[in-house]
């Protein structure tokens, strides 16, 4: 952190703004802890708002097939469930595991990061070792020596149709599969203060977002051929100096983007856009289940936020978190702070180090670092305490 | 031994001979090794040929279309008499056709555009040309007519237009070299060969694609993935829908070319794929001694009991009982299966008949009776129709064009002749087809076994490129089809004079395809012409400068991309002897991959990222990504 930021934090809290909306705590000192959860008296029905929740919750793990427990990434298909691993890919049909497919296979490698379905059943992996086109019986990996992709550790991917997107560590690649021919991005011909690409999506009709590690947002118009790039307004600070003022923070894991929100995740908190105005959340004054967010999904006028420290639903009027007691049960808070409801459930996600979720009509799988989960949509009623 | 004895040994020799000649089976004839006569042109004289590609019958049997590239034209026959009905002309290169299922209209693969074209065949003009692919090759609709499928030879896709419409709205991507389309009457899937390997490791044996698509759908289903396969060309569906068969080739490419006089460096054969349970065999064609060269087109009867295959090279036409594929096919386990692809003697349980055909029998159509099989001849310019009955020829349609031969026209059918070479194994065009090459690596014998492996390198406009051969130690391309192919690949005495002088116009003649990376008279894109300095730079990247032969444009100047001399780039692999090769040409350099002499890269970024580790073939090491794929852009362009 540097000496402006620590001054300007100190002289912040000296005038007694520390903790009004927008701030965060001075600088050495703990972040505040989220409001403690307060649990409605014994006996008394829980009055629970409308909202979607998830449950009867099955975990699969190596012991049901798939090749690693650690899952990086997963995506549903139209009709199988891909899972990413950091020792392989699995194509899942319901609950089982029908195929694994590795670097003896013709994966790039092991470690799968990201993943995009096609048209036609297959699916694009981003891996530590190129990216991958699994379709039918066929692996082809394109690798930064045999291909024009601009590095080999490649984070995220997105297919577009004609176009495949790839977020590396040294900028986006895109691959116009019917020429076979490859242009890069970087810093000499995008607006990218870092190339460390994290994520790319084609979920806009229009535009194409990436998310840059240290290189915030980034919106590709392929019409015009035009860059436009959204990055912290308080620079290189580790503070949010003022909320709302644009994206919270330029380490940016993830986008995407559904009914006119972009979701952009970061690790120090998560951003909205409607394309006029900035929204940011964080842990201590939102029902954001951890700052620390590995992943954005969104579904419908809502989005999952993947965080170290459990899942997260918002529709950017409510927010339900989803974690897992020590006991192995779980926990759904909606809400926060001192009006928030609870929900206890039998079954929990595996873990609260969540990396990717994906939902499909009423079903829900969570990417954790100890296994697949894979929940149902409840009846919060019906649940029990 | 006194005389009466030896009388007696004449005559009882004379007595087996004719005893033997009475034992052939009645209609089971080799391929012809007699040369057909042939009618030259005047020196200097042009001659309109067809070389009929492709056919189509119309559901009432009443009129045969014929696909005839060389005229870019497609013939409309009476199917009963031959009379020509039109000549319509399409595009610049047609190559296919399919008809539409229900109404009367017909589409065509031009096969230099990427276009296809929509024929009346009521007032037999060309209606409507929709976009597609980089060299459409193939063609064939969805049972309900609503959509057409076309294989894109260099594109490696396939488009799905919607025929409302006409738009292309959008591409699966296939294997290598996308070629031939057929569909299930049963269910719809369409099924798409490809002419080439996928890429493979060096020194592996090929994989090419037989590609499965629900029809209906609009979508992938499934690829096969044929391992030992290569050059898939015409396939097709059985009647009830559960069996699919491809015709492929089978290369021998890893064992040295000595195997020709052993019978063993390319076999020929089906891909036989059973719709039910998703099990594929490949079953030879060949018999021990005697081979099926390049088969070709496939055609399955009405009553689904037969599979005609023709032999491109062979010029005969083959029968197939299905019954006993299917019998030979399910008592088979896995190790049979397998085996199955690489038995010559197996064919004679399946094949009943191998009958001749014209010259290069390129196409098959058949009677909804199945009583008329329409056999196209590609170097006669001729259709027969044969009696399947008596597998005998009924008639023999004379498509109308000059009966005259140019000398390269000659020359292109010579090179596609399998009399040439031993036991009628292979013809120059089965190592190049399609005017072009198979992308495989060779060991040939005068370089040692197991030394000097060459890549096969495309024909296209290698007319001033000359020195030939990996090693250019062959100056001029009557060096390189004469003798030495002679005694090396054909294992025969080879051309004569006059057939050699027709092969080397022929060679002299084949034209590079339109490029789609920078079509005619379009300007570089920005990517190619910042590549274009890359190759042309005298400087790297920190200001030194690169001295002449470290620059692309050195070695590779001018639109053929070769100056036509030998050097060392550092490129010599363990098993070569010597380091120093012919600079390589770069036309349609996108389009014949691997690359090197020995084709260890399967892409052109591998030639620099991988294999130059010294910059001695060209300054690269400083080029950044986005640099080495401008260059990759660039050289795209020859």
């Amino acid at each position: 952190m540097n000496i402006l930021s620590t001054l300007l934090a100190g002289l912040i809290a000296a005038t007694g703004l520390a903790g009004a909306g927008g701030l965060t705590a001075p600088p050495g000192a703990p972040p505040e802890p989220a409001a403690a959860p307060t649990a409605p008296p014994t006996g008394e029905t829980p009055a629970v708002p409308d909202v979607p929740l998830f449950g009867e919750w099955r975990t699969l793990t190596t012991a049901d097939g798939l090749p690693g427990d650690k899952i990086l990434y997963v995506r549903a298909a139209e009709d199988a469930v891909w899972v990413g691993t950091e020792h392989g890919l699995a194509r899942l049909e319901g609950d089982r595991v029908v195929r694994v497919v590795g670097p003896e296979d013709g994966l790039g490698h092991r470690v799968v990061l990201g993943i995009a379905p096609d048209d036609d059943g297959g699916v694009w992996v981003a891996t530590a070792g190129g990216l991958s086109h699994v379709s039918g019986e066929r692996v082809d990996n394109y690798d930064q020596f045999v291909s024009g992709l601009p590095n080999d550790v490649v984070f995220g991917v997105a297919y577009c149709g004609r176009d495949v997107w790839a977020a590396t560590t040294s900028g986006l690649g895109r691959y116009d599969t019917w020429k076979d021919s490859w242009l890069v991005y970087d810093e000499k011909n995008a607006p990218m203060h870092e190339i460390w690409g994290y994520f790319v999506t084609c979920a806009h009709p229009r535009y194409v977002y990436a998310a840059v590690w240290g290189g915030g947002v980034l919106e590709y118009d392929p019409e015009r051929d035009h860059w436009k790039d959204y990055t912290d307004p308080d620079g290189e600070m580790e503070i949010d100096l003022f909320r709302n003022d644009g994206l919270i923070h330029a380490i940016t894991t993830s986008v995407d983007w559904s009914e006119g929100i972009l979701w952009a995740a970061t690790y120090f908190g998560l951003s909205t856009y409607d394309g006029r105005d900035w929204r940011g959340y964080m842990d201590h004054d939102s029902g954001l289940a951890g700052n620390f967010v590995n992943h954005a999904r969104a579904v419908g006028n809502a989005a999952w936020l993947s965080t170290d420290r459990g899942l997260s639903w918002f529709d950017r009027k409510t927010w339900v978190t989803y974690t897992r007691k020590d006991d192995g049960a779980g926990r759904i808070r909606i809400g926060f702070g001192p009006t928030a409801t609870f929900v206890e459930t039998k079954t929990a996600i595996a873990h609260d180090f969540v990396f990717a979720v994906d939902q499909r009509g009423d079903d829900l799988w969570v990417a954790t670092g100890k296994g697949l989960s894979h929940g149902r949509r409840i009846d919060a009623r019906a649940a029990t305490r | 031994m006194t005389r009466t004895p030896r009388r007696l040994l004449v005559l009882l020799a004379v007595a087996l001979v004719a005893s033997a000649a009475l034992l052939v089976p009645r209609g089971e004839e080799a391929a012809a090794d007699e040369p057909r006569p042939v009618k030259h042109a005047a020196p200097g004289a042009a001659a309109l040929r067809c070389e009929p590609e492709d056919l189509a019958l119309t559901a009432d049997g009443e009129r045969l279309l014929v696909v005839c590239p060389e005229a870019r034209t497609v013939l409309v026959l009476d199917a009963g008499s031959g009379a020509r009905l039109a000549e319509i002309p399409v595009g610049e290169k047609p190559i296919a056709v399919a008809l539409h299922p229900t109404e009367p209209r017909a589409y065509v693969a031009d096969h230099r555009s990427e276009r296809v074209h929509e024929l009346d065949l009521v007032t037999n003009r060309v209606s409507r040309s929709f976009p597609a692919g980089v060299s459409p090759r193939g063609v064939v609709t969805d049972r309900a007519g609503r959509t057409l499928y076309v294989a894109n030879a260099r594109s490696n896709d396939v488009s799905v237009i919607a025929l409302d419409t006409g738009a292309q709205v959008r591409r699966i991507e296939a294997g290598h070299g996308p070629r031939s389309l057929a569909r299930s009457s049963r269910d719809g899937t369409v099924f798409v060969t490809s002419l080439y390997t996928l890429p493979v490791a060096f020194q592996q044996p090929p994989v090419t694609e037989l590609t499965v698509l629900d029809g209906d759908g609009r979508r992938l289903r499934a690829r096969h993935l044929l391992e030992g396969a290569t050059v898939g060309r015409g396939v097709a569906v059985s009647p009830d829908g559960r069996l699919t068969v491809a015709a492929i080739v089978r290369p021998r490419n890893l064992v040295p070319m000595t195997k020709v006089a052993g019978g063993w460096m390319m076999t020929n054969g089906l891909a036989v794929v059973d719709n039910d349970t998703g099990r594929v065999a490949q079953v030879l064609l060949d018999q021990p001694n005697r081979f099926f060269p390049d088969p070709h087109a496939v055609v399955f009867s009405p009553d689904g009991a037969r599979v005609y295959v023709t032999s491109l090279a062979g010029h005969m036409v083959a029968v197939v009982d299905v019954a006993r594929l299917r019998a030979l096919l399910a008592a088979a386990d896995e190790e049979r299966l397998r085996d199955l692809g690489d038995d010559l003697g197996a064919s004679r349980e399946y094949v009943t008949n191998r009958f001749r055909a014209g010259p290069s029998p390129s196409a098959l159509a058949l009677s909804a009776d199945g009583a008329r099989l329409y056999v196209a001849n590609r170097f006669e310019d001729t259709v027969t129709v044969v009696d399947t009955a008596q597998l005998a020829v009924a008639a023999t349609f004379d498509l109308g064009y000059d009966p005259a031969v140019t000398e390269p026209q000659w020359g292109r059918a010579l090179f596609h002749d399998a009399r040439f070479s031993f036991q009628g194994g292979l013809a120059c065009a089965s190592c190049h087809p399609e005017d072009h090459y198979d992308g495989l690596t060779y060991d040939l014998e005068p370089d040692g076994l197991g030394r000097d492996l060459v890549d096969n390198r495309s024909i296209r406009e290698v007319r001033d490129t000359g020195p030939f051969k990996w090693n250019g130690k062959n100056v001029s391309l009557s060096m390189q089809a004469g003798p030495r192919a002679a005694n090396f690949f054909l294992r025969t005495t080879g051309f004569r004079p006059d057939e050699l002088g027709a092969v080397v116009s022929y060679l002299e003649s084949v034209p590079r395809l339109p490029n789609p990376f920078r079509p005619r008279g379009a300007p570089l894109t920005p990517a190619q012409e910042r590549g274009k300095a890359l190759y042309e730079r005298t400087v790297d990247n920190l200001g030194r400068p690169i001295l002449p032969e470290g620059r692309c444009v050195h070695c590779h100047p001018g639109p053929l991309g070769t100056n036509r001399l030998s050097f060392d780039v550092g490129t010599r692999a363990a098993h070569d002897r010597s380091g120093v090769f012919d600079t390589p040409h770069l036309v349609n350099i996108a389009d014949s991959a691997p690359y090197l002499h020995d084709g260890r890269c399967f892409s052109l970024e591998a030639i620099w990222t991988l294999f130059n580790p010294e910059d001695r073939h060209g300054v690269t090491n400083d080029l950044s990504k986005s640099q080495l794929n401008d260059l990759i852009e660039y050289l795209k362009t020859f």
